[in-house]
């Protein structure tokens, strides 16, 4: 790829077209230098060992391979475990139908029974039933939580 | 970087149903991995680290495959710049987060474990080594340009997209970059 839309700044040194030709990805070519970049280098030594020394470097980049060495069966061993991986986060991330169903089903009754408490029960007995489902609420998302733990790890442990 | 043949794969494997797409991927996955940990290594500089960095970059690419869209047109992201841009935000998170900053940016001996192969092994050998160093001596951002510049071919789009700048932020990283290596290599006595 040539540097197009800049010219070389005239009477300084191209440091910066030199880098970016150096640096190309299929590696430096003396064409690829604007014509102005190539005049200036053949009048000055210090732009050439500039130069020189970037293709050097650019070389021993090359000496590291841009893939890792290793084998098929770690590769595979690898991927495996990464599905099972990404299985696991699904499977926590996502509650099944029938979980949501349940809690859907059970608030409804839960507002059902104190519909029907509070046509039956005199004011203090449905006073009395509502203090104690207070107290009894927090047992109850205890329950609620332990059981739907036990749910997802059970589903997480299948994947 | 442009691996026609890798994004003629994906489409297929987007076009595919579900569960034939999930498997397809794992497909991709098992081609591209040595180019994915190649790309690691460099950027961490460690090995332990690389394979944590493939895990997790492979773990969010299973579950976001879904929302990933691939190259049509001037639209979507290549397969490879895709993993490579959540591989980068993956060690950037596990810099952050992990108590083992401190060394994240230790070179590994042996030349980042990536194995030799060459004849040449000796100078083969000092030149990998101090390569890695030297990389390992870069700022965290000039590296991944600097990696991905040179290892993966990626144009200056690309790198934008991969680490989330802008071109020409990309460019004057790389100029950094590179005078830096050289700085970093002369220091070795290398070059
Ligand atoms: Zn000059």
């Amino acid at each position: 790829m040539r540097t197009r839309g800049r010219q070389p700044t005239q009477g300084r040194h191209p440091r910066v077209d030199l880098l970016e030709a150096a640096w190309m990805p299929a590696g430096f070519h003396l064409d690829s230098v604007p014509a102005e970049v190539r005049d200036h280098l053949e009048g000055c030594p210090e732009c050439r060992a500039f130069l020189d020394e970037l293709v050097a470097t650019r070389r021993l980049a090359g000496a590291l391979p841009a893939e890792a060495e290793v084998s098929l069966l770690e590769v595979q061993a690898a991927v495996r475990r990464a599905v099972a991986a990404a299985g696991r986060q699904a499977a926590v991330a996502q509650p099944n139908w029938r979980e949501r169903l349940g809690f859907v089903l059970m608030a409804g009754a839960m507002l059902g029974a104190q519909a029907l408490l509070l046509e039956l029960l005199e004011p203090a007995g449905f006073m009395a039933f509502q203090v104690a489902l207070n107290w009894l609420a927090p047992f109850l998302f205890y329950i609620i939580f332990r059981l739907d733990n036990r749910v997802t790890d059970k589903r997480a442990g299948e994947t | 970087m442009p691996d026609h043949e890798l994004e003629s794969l994906v489409i297929a494997a987007k076009a595919v149903d579900r569960a034939a797409s999930t498997s397809a991927l794992e497909a991709l996955l098992t081609r591209v991995y040595p180019r994915l940990l190649g790309y690691a290594l460099k950027l961490t500089c460690n090995r332990c680290l690389a394979e944590e960095v493939c895990q997790e970059t492979m773990v969010r690419a299973i579950t976001g495959w879904r929302r990933y869209r691939p190259v049509r047109g001037r639209a979507g992201v290549s397969f490879q710049a895709w993993l490579f841009r959540i591989a980068t935000n993956v060690y950037r998170d596990i810099r952050r987060k992990s108590a083992r900053t401190a060394s994240a940016g230790r070179p590994a001996p042996g030349g980042g474990g990536l194995a030799a192969s060459a004849e040449d092994e000796a100078i083969h050998s000092i030149e990998r080594e101090a390569m890695m160093e030297a990389l390992a001596a870069l700022p965290e951002e000039q590296r991944a340009v600097l990696v991905l510049r040179t290892y993966h071919d990626c144009s200056y789009r690309e790198i934008s997209e991969i680490v989330g700048c802008p071109e020409g932020t990309v460019k004057s990283r790389l100029h950094y970059a590179v005078l830096a290596l050289r700085e970093e290599l002369r220091r070795r006595g290398v070059l």
